[in-house]
């Protein structure tokens, strides 16, 4: 099969053309490196044979710096697997030239390739047209403009891919180097025929050779660059700068200059919004209002979804009769689906609005103002972009960490991701906040009174944030201590945010949490459904029937660790099934209360909360729970790492069992000793 | 027009040929790159910080952050931090 690479700088536009080619609703971002894994679509060529249309992270050069350059680079040398067959390179026609240093390098891999020239209006409006005839004479290769977005140029460029009308430019090697240079890469030619003088000129500029060269050509480069370096030539600016002499001639001959516009849009945007103080205000506002919205605006629809499940479950209660598979409707299915269900209209606002910032491009911008602060607890300005989305999602955060170059501070922004308080947590904070605090505490602040259960959630997510810069903190000062690395980041040209796109695309992230969440808890609710009532054992008190099921096996086996918390076996199985995901808490809660009390009719419906609340202890008949248990709890779930998704990402994306390990391990203590310490000074306040 | 030497590790003497570093230039000054040091210099030469490249300084954010720096006649800048020794 036909396999055509689609290669760019980041925010080229490259996925837009991806979209509009292959039809696919498919994640673009105005953030340099939203592409992070390799996305492939069809397209159906001229002969109706099938195209492969693959979109490539961005990259501004054959030479990586970053994970995810080394994925499209890797690709384009045909390192792993066979090169593309042709390329179809996306040139951002307001910035030409240093699209064009990437799009000579691909010229010199003698694959058939095609320019496509994209945002010709904005470079309209700084005063430059482009002539594409001359472009494309100077290239070798065919050039096309397109606008993909507006569909304008679109339909040349498909019959184009179709009919293969791609083309080779016949000198393989740039012809501007110095003459040391050249000789360079012709000796190590002569030395390893089976490699590339772009290969080679690519990777003479690094201080290292990449990884997955062979011994021999990673050898020979490293001599070539000791020569240069002895010739007082340092290769990392040399090569560069005598490739940017060729590309002034090509763009001098083929850009046209009109008048431009005074300033720019995004100049006049910036001017306020990365203004020393304004740009502050700006970003705090941002914030506050998106937290605001998801907090107060999204809990308007979230009433009506309560009340909707609410009443299916009375409907339940009053139209079966009861019995087992009653108590597991309503508490599991109804109770634990529902529950992450209410959650929805949180989830989309959030994703929504997170989705509105990236493609307006001003994540980019917060990048640039938070740099400073990221740096003193170790982390990067380009942090903040992972982070953010950790609010969703730590599996996005942590795979959006790959546009960090530097592999030290990646590794400390995933490690602390999973304490940025994810959406997943929203359900158990809420069930545990109504079940525990009284609705009517109230924190007094001179004249302001404040709903103390709003305070606590605002505490719980505080927290989680202070932890996260303090682990981060620490990490960078003593186990990864390493000097500060640089950054470097573009800053896009604001764009107005494609809504319908953003909408669709967060609808689409959102059912992925319905739908494993759903399953997910509906199967544990069955499985602890079916541990928490067997074996059936005659002859025994319902008190010891309980501890002598499957479940209550388990949970009496973990209730030591848990009793100094003021937590019984009961809760050590919300906890364990929880490991697989914190939603499931509340449905595993459901599950194991139904079973064992199904004859109160009085505590069943959505309301686990309550049932909490309302558990005796089997000895003495008093509260089974108090605050300081749920408090405990709630420092639990702030700190611990119970999530198998993120897990199953950290061994992915660092290659090894070792920093997911270390990982959940460390979060567990700090879970147990942080309950440990809250609920001793919850219980010395409150006597 | 000054020289500059696009070098973001903090150095009290640039190089002799040129006049002064990017992190002395004030906001929407411009000048050309004379020479690119520090450990960012491939990246930064690749993305057209090379020899005789006329470069703004668009802005320097608070507290001594990042320098945003445009190549003339570009849309997007670049931001760069300075490194402290």
């Amino acid at each position: 099969m036909t396999r055509i690479a689609l290669v760019g700088n980041p925010n080229a536009g490259k996925t837009t053309l991806f979209n509009a080619l292959t039809g696919l609703r498919h994640k673009v971002g105005n953030y340099p490196g939203v592409t992070v894994d390799v996305k492939s679509g069809a397209l159906r060529g001229g002969d109706n044979s099938e195209i492969d249309i693959i979109d490539l992270p961005g990259v501004y050069s054959l030479t990586p710096h970053s994970p995810d350059e080394d994925v499209a680079i890797k690709l384009l040398f045909g390192i792993d697997d066979a090169p593309p067959n042709f390329i179809v390179n996306v040139v951002d026609a307001s910035n030409l030239e240093r699209n064009l240093f990437l799009t000579t390098q691909l010229v010199e891999l003698g694959i058939p390739m095609l320019v496509v020239l994209t945002m010709t209006d904005a470079a309209a409006r700084r005063g430059l047209r482009i002539d594409e005839r001359t472009l494309s004479t100077e290239l070798g290769v065919p050039v096309v403009s397109t606008d993909a977005p507006k569909g304008a140029g679109l339909q040349t460029l498909v019959s184009r891919l179709q009919d293969q009308g791609f083309g080779i430019n016949i000198s393989p090697v740039y012809a501007g180097y110095s003459p040391e240079i050249t000789s360079t890469i012709s000796e190590i030619c002569a030395f390893s025929p089976d490699i590339s003088p772009v290969l080679i000129s690519t990777q003479l500029v690094r201080e290292t050779p990449s990884k997955w060269l062979t011994g021999t050509d990673s050898e020979l480069i490293e001599s070539g660059r000791a020569k240069l370096c002895a010739l007082d030539i340092d290769p990392s600016t040399a090569i560069a700068d005598d490739r940017y002499i060729g590309i002034g001639r090509i763009s001098a001959r083929s850009v046209i200059r009109t008048t431009a516009a005074a300033t720019s849009f995004s100049e006049r945007i910036d001017q306020i919004a990365l203004h020393k103080v304004g740009g502050y205000i700006v970003f705090l506002v941002i914030i506050t209002l998106v937290f605001h919205a998801i907090f107060t605006w999204a809990q308007i629809p979230a009433e009506w979804i309560k009340s909707g499940i609410d009443s299916l479950g009375a409907l339940v209660l009053s139209s079966m009769p009861a019995g087992e598979l009653r108590d597991l409707l309503i508490a599991g299915v109804i109770g634990g689906v529902g529950n992450t269900v209410v959650f929805l209209p949180q989830i989309l606002t959030l994703l929504f609005l997170l989705g509105l910032l990236e493609d307006s491009g001003y994540l980019a911008r917060g990048a640039f103002l938070l740099d400073r602060f990221m740096n003193r607890v170790g982390l990067h300005g380009k942090s903040f972009i992972p982070m953010l989305s950790s609010f969703a999602c730590a599996v996005p955060g942590i795979m959006a960490t790959r546009t960090i170059e530097s592999g030290r501070e990646r590794l400390v922004t995933m490690f602390v991701i999973p304490l940025i308080p994810c959406t997943a947590r929203i359900p158990v904070y809420t069930m545990l906040i109504a079940a525990f605090i009284p609705a009517s505490w109230r924190v007094n602040i001179g004249v302001a009174s404040l709903d103390g259960r709003a305070l606590c959630m605002v505490g719980l997510f505080i927290s989680g944030i202070a932890m996260s810069f303090a682990v981060a903190a620490i990490l960078s000062r003593t186990a990864m201590k390493a000097a500060p690395s640089t950054f470097m980041l573009e800053l896009p040209a604001y764009k107005f945010p494609r809504i319908g796109r953003i909408m669709r695309e967060s609808i689409d992230q959102a059912w992925l949490f319905i739908k494993r969440a759903g399953t997910m808890i509906l199967a544990i609710s069955i499985a602890l459904w079916f541990l928490s009532s067997h074996p059936k054992i005659q002859g025994k008190s319902p008190k010891e029937y309980e501890r002598s099921t499957y479940a209550g096996r388990v949970g009496t086996l973990v209730e030591p660790v848990l009793k100094p918390l003021g937590m019984d076996w009961k809760i050590g199985i919300g906890l364990l099934a929880s490991v697989a995901a914190r939603e499931v808490f509340v449905a595993a809660m459901g599950a194991i209360y139904n079973v064992e009390s199904s004859e109160d009719d009085d505590h069943l419906g959505v309301a686990v909360g309550a049932r909490m609340r309302a558990e005796k202890d089997p000895i003495t008949g008093n509260p089974a729970y108090d605050i300081g248990t749920g408090a405990a709890l709630l420092a639990f779930f702030v700190f611990a790492q119970q999530c198998m998704s993120t897990f199953a990402v950290m061994r992915r994306e660092t290659n090894g069992w070792k920093w997911p390990l270390l990982q959940s391990v460390a979060y567990l203590v700090l879970a147990w000793v942080a309950a440990f310490i809250v609920r001793t000074i919850v219980l010395a306040v409150n006597t | 027009m000054h020289n500059v030497v696009s070098d973001f590790n903090k150095v009290d003497q640039p190089a002799p040929h040129c006049e002064c570093t990017l992190d002395c230039l004030a906001n929407g000054t411009k000048g050309e790159v004379c020479s690119v040091t520090g450990p960012n210099r491939c990246r930064l030469a690749e993305l057209g910080f090379s020899r005789g490249c006329e470069v703004e300084v668009a802005r320097k954010s608070a507290f001594g952050g990042p320098i945003e720096v445009l190549r003339v006649e570009e849309a997007s800048g670049i931001t760069v931090r300075a490194v402290e020794d």
